[in-house]
């Protein structure tokens, strides 16, 4: 349940004292509940994976634009007052301006087509046709070489409604794929050997579920014959499920040699709730650890992670993040916009420092790790909700052929598409894609 | 692209509120559907270039909404086509385009263009019927109610991957997807449930603990129960009063409880406490009260004896405070259980206790045990404001509060009503067959199994299938696994996780047994029941009377609690109360108790409605509420004692009755720290007008928080300087004016006369009052909350569509389109013509042939 233990500071409060509409202290206040909760959890030394791994991180709602772009172009341009907090890293990625998808629809159906660049044809809150996502093309090629194929994490269980995903993965057939928000419940399903008694009991038990989904393939079959076309379309997304799902319990069987890795929950704040504002910094910063496990026990190389879903999001201190996006221009709302930015920059440099620390191969973690990083919206100049000069930034995967090039401009009248990053990010993590969606191919100026 | 859909739906307001009642200008639209095609598309469009070619093209179109034949696809399959043409349908109907000042068409054009347009799009509905999905996934609500109807287990679903709304409904069968990891949990759940239905061995030997509580230093008692279990019995930091140990109130070191213990089995178990309290009255509150402050107005004016005339007046306004202020009509003190299995605490009920300790009550509490090591906490619940008078007084032992008393913790279990259980023996019945022919045995056991849960008859084919599953299980496993694994594939078959409506007749109705699905999952959430089934095997779902007779059985069974639950809570939006609650220290009357109490408030309200026979449009104004001690507090309702909810008539002092003075509807629509008068604006329109004013436009922004030159700025201040935009005007015009209404209301629920601007939001003498005068989109004047409920009775049929549509949009687990106006339509005729009351629009719902047709 929610706690309603008091905030700090009461903005209120200030305000009220002050008598005046000042922009108020918010990412102190964010900050301050941030660091009296700081984590414990450490980076480990090293790395015995040196494997390609790709994760994209989504935050909703855009970001106070005007503080986000830096002024200056190329590998020397100077970090924006937003992209300061980036500063120790300042290396280890580059920022893409001006990009966007061309199909989207802009509003806030931004996450449903971040990675599938996707036509929606949206009706919004009803069914659409979405695409496959690119890392369900990584998934597929790595899949084969780790326990789970790919994850995905967000602070909204399942899969949200059309235009309102929850998630940024969908499948082949464009189905979205559920997110877990629960750290505990990821905890569990990453780490936490299943009790099925001894490997014979397991192995057996693996066989039973081969054998069942077996036989529903083909009564799923017979059902189909009698259905409308609608219908069948959504039973087909219910046997593309079993034959997936078929094939992993065999990749599980051959995995039952292979305990899950064994890592102790210490240090883990499992408990941190998504939906709660005074965990929000504890549990993004969770949510990303068990990403760094994941990748660090090569349990998957494949993780996408929606912050918050678009139009949600948390503002700290009782602010309302997507209200802030309406800004219309307003110097006040967009500051505590920029406060939030920056807040969620710091937990990614957070996590960035975490893969710098590790070593891997000669090299650091974050060398073989692509970490694309922005939003499917631009809150703009003015609060409209546009679908162009998407705030973007690629980070790692030096060793993987990206050559980071500072700020990288393109200008929004004659943008590539974005899918070019997305091929290019993907390629890097071992996609081996010839292309994808609406790329004209890989996005110039990143090799 | 959002600006015109608004501005359309809000166009669509005007006229409904205003002029004309909007279904029947669709209905005599649905006749011109066969009008010829071709040269109606070229009339259209040429009719569109003359009137709104001159803005609603070029490089910058009026609201970025181009009304160019590239800009308009005639292909009214696609979706987003369809949508655009509705939206000029619906600003064409309005007459609100073109503009007064532009050249005008003639009205008969105008409905020529309109009846083709409406034509098309009903028709092109029509034709997309068989690719509409009726196929529905059971969302996590209807899987756990079956499993608990199919198998008699209480499966808990919260792992359950969410399901997402469509509509305003998680029931939607398009919105349902389905993907490798439900599959993945569908398959550990059937296992868990079915090892838990299924027993094997002997009955396990229950027990029985008690424990009684006393005062000790923390974690210095134990009590030896067994070799494994040596239980640390903690009473907290409080008063031991002979038995009893006396809870003040919450805080850390004051809960009691037991913990560091391992039952035998896991299974159910009960969970009983003796637990008494004392409430003391208002008297008692104000003597702790007044003892305290004397006490430190004389130390005080001791140190300082030059300020003592301004200690005397502080100690006058503060006894004042206790003396008057609601928050001290104390209900009973409060509990919360928890249950602690392995790390993660786990709240299993709050609940007032009202029991002296002369006549102790007896709380029991049954839930799940694993083998895991384990704790029970008793914790004090009873919240009482903190506010600058009492804040520093009230944790104080001579603070006259409600006290919670504990005094014995007893666990006991498993339970088991039999052994077997039920669970068991409904699926692995007594026959003559399970020891002489185990292979016939398991056919009768799936044979019966698979019916219920196909809600179906069942094929030999089918039968065979699973069989086969257990005759390969057999080879190596015991009967009992064996068949939990061909019942495991019956848990995860798409005839059980799905409603399969075949398509035998396009368009035709449903077969018996799929109508007794709809009807179930529609009433219950659950699977149609033994009479329903049977029903639809005897053929007795075939007349609309019988389908009637049904359901008003249904509706007397307590199984159609999940109708009020997941309908009612959904369209009221109970389960958005708490996602963003007001700042508790902007609004510390708003507590984990009130706020359970006002979702319990929207389910018992709508109850009522379905229980007496109320006539509905009471839901905008009625002389009654539904309430408890706690919310009756909070709105200052007298005389309402006890947690439980009953009708209490109230008289229009109170400004309560309908929903619009629901506590849970006013913070839902407030934004933590404020009101938003335009989310409640729009909450008045999408969910009891029927008319959903969309997103907000790009480049709105949102209300500034200072207006330039006002010092103390209304909410109302500042929306109406955002309202001097003209784009944004033009939908807010129509939005606001609706919740400004509702202003009187703060963003806790609470009435208030003035917007305080005092420390931590208090109402200060000099305050702005509250300006609740508003207008209705049509203009016609409104003041307050009566005004608005006087306008929307007024406008009595939009309400009713309204409600209706909700209704046939959750039964039939699909979005209602044009087509489906006319059933609507005829269902508010139905319940009109009696007395309008909940039922009978129910009923009319079930024999319509929107709900009866694929």
């Amino acid at each position: 349940m929610r706690s309603f233990a008091s905030s700090p500071l009461s903005r209120r409060h200030v305000l009220r004292v002050a008598g005046a509409s000042v922009a108020l202290p918010l990412l102190d206040a964010m900050t301050r509940s941030a660091r009296a909760a700081d984590s414990k959890f450490r980076p480990w030394e090293r790395s015995d994976v040196a494997q390609p791994r790709f994760l994209a991180c989504y935050i909703p709602n855009g970001v106070n634009i005007k503080e986000w772009i830096p002024s200056e172009t190329g590998p020397r341009y100077a970090l924006s007052p937003t992209l300061k907090v980036l500063e120790p890293h300042r290396d280890e990625f580059t920022v893409i301006s001006g990009i966007g998808h061309p199909n989207s629809q802009g509003g806030h159906s931004g996450a449903d087509t971040w990675l599938t660049a996707a036509d929606l044809q949206a009706k919004p809150g009803s069914d659409y046709a979405n695409s496959i996502s690119v890392d369900q093309h990584l998934a597929e090629i790595h899949g084969k070489h780790t326990r789970f194929g790919s994850l995905q994490l967000s602070d909204a269980s399942g899969t949200g409604g059309a235009g309102h995903s929850h998630t940024l993965s969908f499948d082949l057939n464009g189905t979205p794929l559920p997110a877990e928000n629960s750290p505990r419940r990821l905890f569990e399903r990453l780490f936490v050997p299943d009790s099925a008694g001894d490997r014979a009991a397991t192995l057996r038990r693996y066989a039973e579920r081969k054998s069942i989904l077996d036989g529903i393939a083909a009564e799923a079959k017979s059902l189909e014959r009698k259905l409308g076309a609608g219908d069948r379309a959504k039973l087909d997304e219910y046997l593309s499920s079993v034959r997936q799902t078929e094939a992993r319990v065999e990749r599980l069987a051959a995995w039952v040699d292979r305990p899950k890795p064994k890592v102790p929950p210490t240090d883990l704040q499992l408990a941190s709730k998504p939906g709660d504002a005074h965990d929000r910094p504890m549990w993004l910063d969770v949510m990303l650890e068990l990403v760094y496990l994941a990748f660090i026990t090569d349990t998957t190389r494949v993780i996408t992670f929606e912050w918050s879903r678009e139009a949600g999001g948390y503002g700290g201190a009782g602010e309302n993040h997507h209200e802030l996006s309406h800004h219309g221009g307003d110097a006040g709302m967009l500051s505590k916009l920029a406060a939030i930015d920056r807040f969620h920059l710091q937990r990614l440099g957070r996590f960035l420092g975490m893969l710098t620390a590790t070593q891997e191969a000669g090299e650091r973690m974050l060398d073989r790790t692509v970490v694309l990083y922005g939003s499917g919206m631009n809150s703009g100049l003015g609060g409209e909700h546009s679908p162009k000069n998407l705030p973007t930034i690629l980070a790692g995967g030096r060793k993987l052929g990206i050559r980071h090039a500072g700020h990288l401009a393109f200008p929004v009248a004659s943008h590539p598409p974005m899918a070019n990053l997305l091929l290019t990010a993907a390629n890097a993590a071992g996609g081996e894609l010839p292309r994808f969606a609406d790329a004209s191919g890989t996005l110039a100026g990143l090799s | 692209m959002f600006v015109n859909r608004i501005v359309c739906r809000l166009a669509g307001v005007v006229v409904m509120l205003g002029m004309a009642p909007s279904t029947e200008a669709q209905e005599s639209a649905r006749s011109a559907a066969s009008a010829p095609a071709a040269d109606g598309a070229a009339r259209a469009l040429g009719f569109l270039a003359t009137y709104c070619g001159k803005c609603h093209a070029g490089s910058e179109p009026k609201g970025d909404f181009p009304i160019t034949p590239e800009a308009l696809s005639t292909d009214f399959n696609r979706v987003d086509a369809r949508e655009k043409w509705g939206e000029i349908v619906d600003v064409l109907n309005s007459h609100d385009m073109p503009p007064k000042k532009a050249p005008q068409p003639k009205t008969e054009d105008t409905a020529a263009v309109v009846d083709w347009i409406t034509g098309r799009l009903v028709e092109a509905e029509e034709s997309a019927r068989s690719r509409t999905v009726v196929l529905r996934r059971l969302n996590r609500a209807e899987y756990a109610n079956t499993i608990r109807d199919l198998i008699g287990v209480d499966f808990d679903p919260s792992g359950f991957p969410e399901d997402p709304a469509a509509g305003g409904f998680d029931n939607n069968g398009g919105a349902l997807t389905l993907s490798p990891l439900h599959l993945e949990v569908y398959l550990a759940a059937a296992r868990e449930i079915l090892d838990r239905a299924l027993v094997e061995g002997p009955r396990p030997r229950p027990i029985r603990w008690r424990f009684d509580v006393r005062v000790v230093p923390l974690d210095s008692r134990r009590k030896r129960i067994d070799q494994r279990n040596n239980v640390l019995v903690n009473g907290g930091n409080n008063v031991q009063e002979g038995d009893w140990v006396r809870i003040h109130h919450q805080s850390w070191d004051t809960g009691a409880g037991i913990r560091d213990f391992r039952v035998p089995e896991p299974g159910l178990y009960r969970i009983r406490l003796e637990l008494a309290g004392r409430t003391p009255d208002r008297a008692a509150v104000v003597a702790s009260a007044r003892a305290i402050l004397e006490k430190r107005r004389d130390d005080q004016t001791a140190k300082e004896p030059k300020r003592k005339q301004w200690h005397d007046r502080q100690f006058a306004e503060d006894l004042r405070h206790f003396e008057t202020d609601r928050m001290y009509d104390y209900g009973p003190p409060r509990a919360k259980l928890t249950l602690q299995l392995g790390s993660q605490p786990r709240t299993l009920a709050e609940f007032d206790v009202d029991a002296s300790p002369e006549k102790p009550a007896v709380h029991e509490f049954t839930t799940r045990f694993t083998t895991e090591t384990a704790g029970i906490g008793i914790e004090y619940a009873y919240s009482i404001p903190k506010v600058l008078e009492n804040f520093w007084l009230q944790t104080g032992a001579k603070f006259a509060r409600p006290e919670l008393m504990v005094r014995s913790i007893e666990i006991e279990g498993p339970i088991h009503d039999a052994w077997p259980p039920a669970s068991h023996r409904a699926i692995l019945f007594e026959s003559p067959l399970a020891r002489t022919d185990e292979p016939a045995y398991a056919r009768q056991v799936l044979e019966r199994f698979m019916r219920r849960a196909y809600r179906r008859a069942v094929r030999v084919e089918e039968i065979d299938a699973k069989l086969a599953l257990y005759r390969d299980a057999r080879k190596r496993e015991a009967f009992r696994q064996a068949i939990i694994v061909a019942l495991s594939g019956v848990l995860v078959s798409p005839s059980f996780l799905y409603l399969p409506e075949s398509e035998t007749t396009p368009g035709g109705t449903l077969g018996p047994d799929e109508i007794a699905s709809r009807l179930s999952y529609f009433l219950w959430s659950s699977m149609p029941d033994e009479a329903l089934l049977s029903a639809a095997a005897a053929g007795k779902l075939s007349t609309p009377e019988e389908i009637r007779a049904q359901v008003r059985r249904m509706l007397d069974d307590p199984k159609a609690e999940a109708f009020t639950e997941n309908f009612a809570g959904q369209w009221l939006g109970l389960r958005a109360v708490g996602t963003n609650p007001p700042a508790p220290d902007l609004f510390p009357r708003y507590d984990r108790h009130l706020e359970t109490s006002m979702i319990a408030e929207g389910q018992e309200y709508f109850r009522e409605f379905l229980k007496s026979d109320t006539d509905v449009r009471a839901m905008i104004r009625s002389d009654f509420v539904v309430i408890n001690e706690r919310l009756a507090r909070f709105y200052g309702i007298p005389g309402v004692k006890g947690d439980g909810f009953r009708r209490v008539s109230v008289g229009p002092d109170s400004r309560r009755g309908g929903l619009v003075t629901l506590g849970a509807m006013l913070t839902t629509t407030s934004n933590g720290t404020r009101t938003s008068p335009v989310k409640r604006g729009t909450w008045v329109m999408k969910n009891l007008l029927g008319v959903d004013p969309g997103l907000p436009v790009a480049n709105a922004g949102e209300i500034s928080p200072k207006v330039p030159g006002i010092d103390k700025a209304t909410v109302r201040d500042r929306l109406e300087l955002h309202r001097a935009l003209p784009q944004c005007a033009r939908c807010h015009d129509k939005i606001d004016p609706l919740g400004l209404a509702l202003e009187n209301f703060n963003a806790a629920g609470e009435w208030r006369d003035r917007e305080g601007f005092g420390w931590k939001g208090r109402i200060q003498a000099d305050d702005p009052l509250i300006d609740a005068r508003s207008k209705m989109p049509d203009g016609s004047p409104i003041d307050g909350v009566a005004g608005l409920q006087a306008a929307l009775l007024a406008q009595e049929d939009l309400f009713l569509d309204c409600l209706a549509t909700k209704l046939f949009t959750y039964a039939c687990g699909r979005e209602m389109t044009r087509g489906d106006r006319p059933a609507i339509a005829a269902a508010v005729r139905e319940m009109k013509s009696n007395r309008y009351v909940l039922r009978s629009l129910i009923e009319a719902a079930a024999v319509s042939p929107a709900f009866l047709r694929k």
